[in-house]
């Protein structure tokens, strides 16, 4: 239980946790003090002076409420006659210089300098001397403009690169009322994570230069989503405008897993959604070119050489292939599409690992499931190993939660890897291996710890930084470029298996797409489970299959061959759901336009099994639909028809099938996200 | 017969339209005129202040960054696309009142009629006044013929 003080604030009388400072205090309680440098995130520098408050007895006159830790007994006044003035002067200063180009400026609408000068500046300006000018705009790197002019010095956004992304990239340079934002020697701005910063700047000084003039904050609306880019999860608010175009994305504070950061991809690709190129209706090869047709038609086509493939070759003779970019929903009725209606066991879902799994290497996978951390466990973790994993790459956003996790909580990061990752120069300690060669170190890590022989590095680190828990293990999934994938998995598997009979050990996988877990739980697997693949299946050498649905999956792209195209154009029936006529969609007989994540409702599962909600946020292009939508309406001509008119009933299925979601529902799906109530402990 | 005989000899009140116009008076409020500097350079920044101030939503925009090699208006920006929907429009004049470069006017022009409807969307380039030397300020520009 934290000590309780007593803080009196415009009459107000009200109970704060020790220590916390007079401005979040306030906020708690809906005062509102004006702010630019204060950032929550980011913790106070008291360098605007925009919050200014009185505290009875503090004999230097009005002080900053963002730097003052709360006292017991404290009287605060946010009002008085003298914080009024004193704000009001500072108001007058920020404006000083400021060149109020607020209609051409892209925080124009909202800006907390247009907002707080408003409500607490002077009407008119004292200042009549010539402004100072800079060059505007200043091109600061590949996606960022500065404007010093409309700049309030807040050091937010050199507080993000210091403290959050320690690249350390933009700087102040000069003194007194010479200081400008800047990069040394007017380097580049080169970051994962720069298009934070735009949204940090509390005036419009750094403004996005793919966004540079493209709206103006009051046409657009907010609503909440999840990045569809990568299985972090990262929460999201999408503007949209005019009810129909994806204007931007927004972070959306989530604590527990993305702390309000974005990465610039999850941030700026966004312009998929409006493409003009999208599928807008069902198409059928006539020939070598497509043509347009109702879903009807379509449907008809499908469902009669569909029968005809059963038939003559039953129903093992069709595969199915989804993208685990697509909704647990999506999912669901695809698997069940596959079972019931068409009969066959062979689905799958790609991209995953494609291992040679015998028995042990799903053993492997059930071990590292059942050890799932939580991503917020990162901070309580004494030691956090990254093993083969560089989050810098797979799930960018990780790389600022493990930063936090060893600067300010003391985590100790043990960086296990064959290559040079950002992650390196945080690390505590190092373990190098030859490329490709994860699973002999695993072995011997595993050794190691067991009292067997290991080299005598691999000895020092287990000794000093895994017999001490809470562990957080980060393993990529994907494996990559490793010689021996199922021996590296099943390593893995053992190593925290073993380390969990000696300390508490949370495991976070890298996985590749943003619903890749959710797949997994629905088992979106052909017979023989991990073991088999319908994939291998579809494009092996002596393949049987004759018909194949695949679900936003780019077999031809991410299966560079010539077999793979061939493959594929000799199948008797290839159905392809997708957004674009990928490579996959050029070669199949019908293809069927698909809704994109924020045309539909549904949910996906991050890698620590949070089950987050996205929503149908704008139209879809045409007549394009939902992939379980597709595939129910396609039911009705078989002779099993699929009965679901609603995401909700799809779910309420899930529920029934996969247990560990059987605790939630969907009205109880908060705006943050749920993780199944048997995980939360972990 | 007096009124009868009266009447027979004043003048009359119509005019030949549109061989013959009647002046209007300066502030009537009719089709927008989008003005220039003296320098040829654009008032207008693109800001889009007018479309929000619309209550009839009938001003769509779409703004563009100048470039050494174009510029078009005076600041960063301008209006790439610039159109109004004069069947929407009701005539209140707020535009005008929310421009901050004073670029947008409604002058006394009200021969608004056509066909079709599409014509009926003026284009930047159909409410641009043409280049010119003298003052952009509110002037003849309107009156067409007197």
């Amino acid at each position: 239980m934290q000590d309780l003080v007593s803080i009196t604030v415009d009459g107000q009388t009200w109970q704060v946790p020790k220590g916390t400072l007079l401005w979040e205090a306030c906020k708690s309680q809906g005062i509102d003090i004006p702010i630019f440098c204060y950032h929550t995130k980011l913790g106070p520098v008291g360098a605007c002076r925009t919050c200014l408050v009185e505290i009875e007895g503090m004999s230097k006159g009005p002080t900053t409420a963002c730097s003052t830790p709360v006292a017991d007994g404290m009287v605060v006044s946010t009002r008085s006659p003298v914080v009024a003035k004193a704000q009001r002067g500072i108001f007058d200063f920020l404006l000083a210089n400021h060149p109020l180009d607020c209609p051409i400026c892209d925080r124009g609408g909202e800006c907390p300098l247009q907002d707080q000068s408003f409500a607490y500046g002077p009407g008119t300006s004292r200042y009549i001397e010539p402004k100072r000018h800079h060059v505007k705009p200043i091109v600061l790197g590949p996606t960022i403009a500065l404007d010093r002019e409309r700049c309030v010095l807040c050091w937010r956004c050199v507080r993000f690169t210091a403290e959050i992304a320690e690249d350390k990239s933009i700087i102040l340079l000069d003194r007194g009322e010479h200081t400008v934002v800047g990069t040394f020697q007017d380097e580049p701005y080169v970051s994962n994570f720069s298009g934070n910063v735009v949204e940090l700047c509390p005036v419009g000084a750094l403004t996005s230069r793919k966004q540079r003039f493209n709206f103006r904050p009051w046409e657009l609306q907010n609503r909440p989503s999840v990045c569809p880019h990568c299985a972090f999860g990262c929460n999201l608010n999408v503007s949209i405008r005019k009810n129909d175009e994806v204007i931007r994305f927004l972070s959306r504070d989530n604590p527990e897993v993305d702390d309000s950061w974005l990465c610039d991809r999850g941030r700026y690709d966004y312009e998929f959604v409006n493409s003009p190129d999208r599928v807008t209706a069902p198409m059928l090869r006539r020939g070598d070119a497509f043509v347009q047709v109702p879903w009807d038609e379509a449907f008809q086509f499908i469902a009669g050489r569909l029968a005809t493939v059963v038939e003559e070759s039953g129903p093992d003779t069709v595969v199915g292939v989804a993208s685990p970019r697509l909704t647990n929903e999506d999912l669901f009725v695809f698997k069940r599409f596959m079972n019931a209606v068409v009969g066959s066991v062979q689905v799958d879902h790609f991209p995953r690992p494609q291992l040679e799994l015998a028995g042990d290497g799903e053993t492997a996978l059930e071990t590292l499931n059942s050890l799932n951390a939580s991503i917020s466990s990162l901070d309580e973790a004494r030691t956090i190993v990254l093993l083969g994993a560089d989050p810098s790459l797979r799930e960018p956003v990780m790389e600022l939660r493990l930063r936090k996790a060893v600067n300010k909580h003391g985590a100790r990061l043990v960086v296990i890897n064959s290559d040079e990752i950002p992650l390196t120069g945080k690390a505590e300690a190092r373990l190098t291996y030859p490329a490709g060669r994860l699973a002999d170190m695993a072995h011997s890590l595993l050794s190691s710890l067991t009292g067997g022989d290991a080299p005598e590095d691999v000895g020092n680190v287990v000794a000093t930084y895994l017999t001490e828990g809470p562990v957080a293990i980060v393993y990529d999934d994907r494996l990559d470029g490793v010689t021996d994938k199922n021996g590296a998995l099943v390593a893995i598997g053992d190593l925290a298996a073993a380390l969990g009979e000696r300390v508490s050990v949370g495991v976070l996988p890298l996985l590749d797409a943003a619903n890749s877990l959710g797949a997994r739980d629905l088992g979106v697997l052909p017979l023989g489970g991990w073991g088999g693949s319908a994939v291998d299946r579809l494009l092996g050498p002596d393949s049987q299959v004759r018909a194949a649905f695949v679900l936003g999956a780019n077999l031809a792209r991410d299966i560079p061959a010539p077999e793979t195209d061939r493959r594929l154009e000799q199948l008797d029936l290839l159905v392809v759901n997708e957004l674009f006529l990928t490579e996959t969609a050029r070669l199949a007989d019908v293809v069927l336009p698909a809704a994109s994540f924020a045309e539909k409702l549904g949910t996906f599962t991050n890698s620590e099994r949070r089950i987050q909600m996205v929503r149908n946020i704008v139209p879809t292009p045409g007549v394009a639909r939902a992939d379980w939508e597709i595939l129910v309406d396609l039911s009705q001509y078989t002779d099993r028809p699929l009965d679901y008119a609603l995401p909700q009933q799809v779910w309420e299925d899930i529920r029934r099938d996969v247990p560990v979601y059987s605790s939630i529902s969907y009205d109880t799906i908060p705006p943050q996200g749920v993780r199944p109530a048997s995980l939360q402990r972990a | 017969m007096g009124v009868t005989l009266k009447n027979l000899f004043r003048p009359p009140t119509t005019v030949r339209y549109p061989e013959q116009r009647r002046k209007l008076p300066e502030r009537t409020r009719g089709r927008h005129v989008l003005h220039r500097y003296e320098n040829g350079l654009e008032r207008c920044i693109g800001c889009y202040l007018c479309a929000g101030a619309c209550p009839a939503d009938c001003i769509y925009i779409e703004a563009e960054e100048n470039t050494p090699e174009n510029r078009v208006s005076a600041g960063e920006r301008y209006a790439r696309v610039y159109e109004i929907d004069e069947l929407r429009c009701i005539f209140c004049g707020f535009c005008e009142e929310a421009c901050p470069t004073g670029a947008i006017t409604l002058e006394p022009i009200l021969d608004l009629s056509d066909y079709q409807r599409g014509p009926l969307i003026y284009t930047k380039e159909m409410l641009l006044e043409p280049p010119r030397t003298f003052s952009p300020a509110r002037s003849s520009a309107g009156h067409a013929s007197e």
